[in-house]
């Protein structure tokens, strides 16, 4: 725990970096721009794992953290894949809405989770991560709902998987899998999309003739 | 020195994985189709030997065969092997891909099924259903064309998110028991630590749970992509998309409620269970169906998981049971007859399928009338049951139940009309063969049995969730 009294707010400052990744990615404007920030949003959580892994000695969550960080690098290659393709905006509303309806989620879930866990021996220490964690996942869920295209929405599902990485690290015995969980498919959309099955999807239609594929 | 319980377990959720590695060095698909239906013969018996197997609680490490799990199993290993004899008799599909990926998709299909009916880890739990929803979106996807496509996403997003939701919820479930006291981590070991649990965190984590498994499983608010998905999915696959993901994902339901209900200071599972069950009845009754018959068959199916979760939620194990069981034969039968009349008929539907073929056409108008919950079927006697145990809780839920139940069975009873229809003039004679027609007809007399004798493992099974 030496690490942990050294820097006691590097943690929460790691926690905090992931939110805002997760709130940026309801306005990011490209498809690979959102690519590089869930590649960030990953290696922020790695130094998570990581350093509660150093602190407490943990193999498992080390090994989580060098899953997330190998997702993070796969993401991090993908980019090209995605460089060219817009993403598009919000469904309707004002360009407001998203970051408003993110704040909202972030208050939600602090309003949830925070009283609920007071109690809560076990739950108690990590009850900001929690929240946190909680956050990133109905933000993910908002990304997917308000943005439109395919890219966006893999975007979206990539980033509440980090919440959920985030939420697991609470628990012995799950993050490794559940980071597992998070970057097989992550690695298999990839695989997708170099393959050309979400060109089919992208936004909801086929291409136009003489569209060239990303 | 395992015990030969835990063996078997352990093989049954073993072999589709081995399968379906197996399978995709098979190049040409009528062999993979035998090799499919090989595997799939040989999961029934595992799974017959495990019912005949000592078993004590139940508990096998990481697995639990008790009661439940082997109820839940036998009708999702039977569909299996009818399913797999059904599938020799469809051509394949036409891409390459899709010919050799769709035994092995049938077996992952299968594997993660038995493998989240069987897991005591919930963690495992939650990673089997994962792979499970993996594995049907890849079905779902598998004919190519941009519909299943879309269908495909919807069903990856929607029960991506079901998924999250409950992960959270287990989390949340875990954190909630004092650390010690669920040490080696099971459904049970959480269940024992529940009347120390933080009662707060155990409703919200419940909370969390129920929405998540609950989308995967069809049931409010998320229920669209199942209809949409089943009617998408290549007529091979569809039976097993219908029959086993949502009844794994309303047994891990289950078995997450369970840990709140051994808590006193915590709020009582069943109502929410009951609620959210009456609300994907009549959900599914009043939503406008459009599209075909399989559309209306996956809604007619989110009816019945609904039916089912009212039953668990309301205090009657045993109706729900048969419910859950009663249903995946019959909407089994239903898609393999309508599989069969579209591969066949193409886009002629359902119009004048008894004069065009009357095994076929008579199979699927009583496997409809099942659903609808007509007798002698087992959906009849669970419907009944349900109506009891609806009216000893509250007589509130009895005016809601009959709407819904009426509703489901009208539109039901109209696909069954058309099914009497004239048939097309210009339609050409053929015939279903006996790899169809046994398969249907062996899970209509199946149903029938179920509701006619209520086999001990029944009485067992219900005793688990009381």
């Amino acid at each position: 725990m030496a690490g942990a009294d050294l820097l006691p707010g590097l943690v929460p400052l790691l926690v905090g970096g992931l939110l805002l990744c997760s709130l940026a990615l309801l306005r990011v404007a490209r498809g690979g721009t959102a690519i590089a920030t869930l590649a960030a949003q990953g290696v922020l959580l790695a130094a998570v794992a990581g350093w509660r892994g150093g602190g407490q000695g943990s193999a498992e969550l080390l090994a989580t953290a060098g899953v997330l960080l190998l997702g993070a690098g796969l993401l991090w290659g993908a980019r090209g894949l995605l460089a060219g393709w817009p993403a598009p905006p919000e469904r309707g509303g004002a360009p407001v809405a998203g970051p408003v309806a993110g704040v909202a989620t972030v208050a939600v879930a602090a309003l949830l989770l925070l009283p609920a866990t007071r109690g809560s021996p076990a739950a108690f220490p990590v009850r900001e991560e929690l929240s946190v964690a909680l956050a990133m996942l109905l933000l993910g869920m908002l990304v997917t709902i308000l943005r439109r295209g395919a890219a966006m929405q893999v975007a979206g599902l990539l980033s509440l998987g980090h919440g959920l990485v985030l939420a697991a690290l609470a628990v012995p015995g799950l993050p490794l899998p559940v980071a597992l969980a998070v970057v097989l498919p992550g690695s298999a959309l990839l695989v997708a999309l170099r393959g050309g099955l979400l060109r089919h999807l992208r936004d909801g239609a086929p291409d136009p003739p003489g569209s060239t594929p990303h | 020195m395992p015990s030969l319980a835990a063996v078997l377990a352990w093989a049954l959720v073993l072999l589709p994985f081995a399968a379906a590695a197996a399978l995709l060095s098979v190049p040409r698909p009528r062999e993979a189709g035998w090799g499919n239906l090989a595997a799939a013969a040989l999961g029934l018996l595992l799974c017959l030997g495990l019912l005949a197997a000592p078993r004590g609680s139940g508990a096998l490490g990481l697995l639990r065969a008790d009661a439940l799990a082997l109820w839940l199993l036998l009708p999702g290993s039977l569909l299996g092997l009818t399913a797999a004899l059904f599938a020799t008799a469809q051509p394949p599909p036409v891409l390459p891909a899709a010919a050799r990926g769709q035994p092995v998709l049938f077996q992952l299909l299968l594997g993660t099924h038995h493998l989240a009916l069987l897991a005591d880890h919930p963690g495992l739990c939650w990673l089997a259903l994962a792979a499970a929803v993996l594995a049907a979106a890849g079905a779902v996807a598998l004919s190519g064309d941009p519909a299943a496509l879309r269908a495909a996403r919807r069903m990856a997003v929607l029960c991506g998110a079901g998924l999250a939701l409950a992960l959270f919820g287990t989390v949340l479930l875990i954190l909630a028991v004092p650390p010690e006291a669920a040490v080696p981590l099971s459904w049970a070991a959480l269940r024992a630590a529940a009347p120390g649990a933080d009662a707060g965190l155990l409703n919200l984590g419940w909370v969390f749970l129920l929405l998540g498994y609950g989308t995967m499983a069809g049931l409010v608010p998320l229920p669209g992509w199942l209809p949409a998905a089943q009617a998408a999915a290549p007529a091979s696959l569809a039976p097993l998309l219908a029959g086993l993901l949502p009844v794994a994902a309303l047994h891990a339901v289950l078995r997450a409620a369970a840990v709140p209900a051994a808590a006193a200071a915590a709020l009582p599972p069943g109502p929410w269970l009951a609620a959210f069950g009456l609300a994907a009845l009549l959900l599914a009754a009043a939503l406008p169906r459009g599209g075909d018959a399989r559309h209306l068959l996956g809604w007619a199916g989110n009816a019945q998981i609904g039916l089912a979760a009212l039953g668990f939620g309301l205090g009657a194990p045993a109706a729900g049971l048969v419910q859950l069981a009663g249903q995946a034969l019959l909407r089994g039968a239903a898609l393999f007859a309508l599989g069969r009349a579209a591969t066949l008929r193409g886009d002629s539907g359902l119009a004048g399928l008894v004069a065009a073929q009357p095994a076929l056409g008579w199979g699927l108008g009583l496997a409809l009338a099942g659903l609808a919950g007509l007798p002698p079927f087992a959906p009849f006697f669970a419907e009944l049951g349900l109506g009891l145990a609806a009216a000893r809780v509250s007589g509130w839920w009895l005016p809601f139940l009959l709407l819904g139940l009426l509703a489901v069975g009208a539109a039901l009873a109209a696909a069954m009309q058309a099914l009497h229809a004239a048939p097309p003039a210009a339609e050409p004679a053929f015939r279903a063969d006996w790899a169809v027609l046994g398969p249907l007809w062996l899970h209509l007399a199946l149903a029938v049995l179920l509701g006619l004798a209520a086999p001990p493992l029944l009485a067992e099974a219900a005793a688990v969730l009381r």
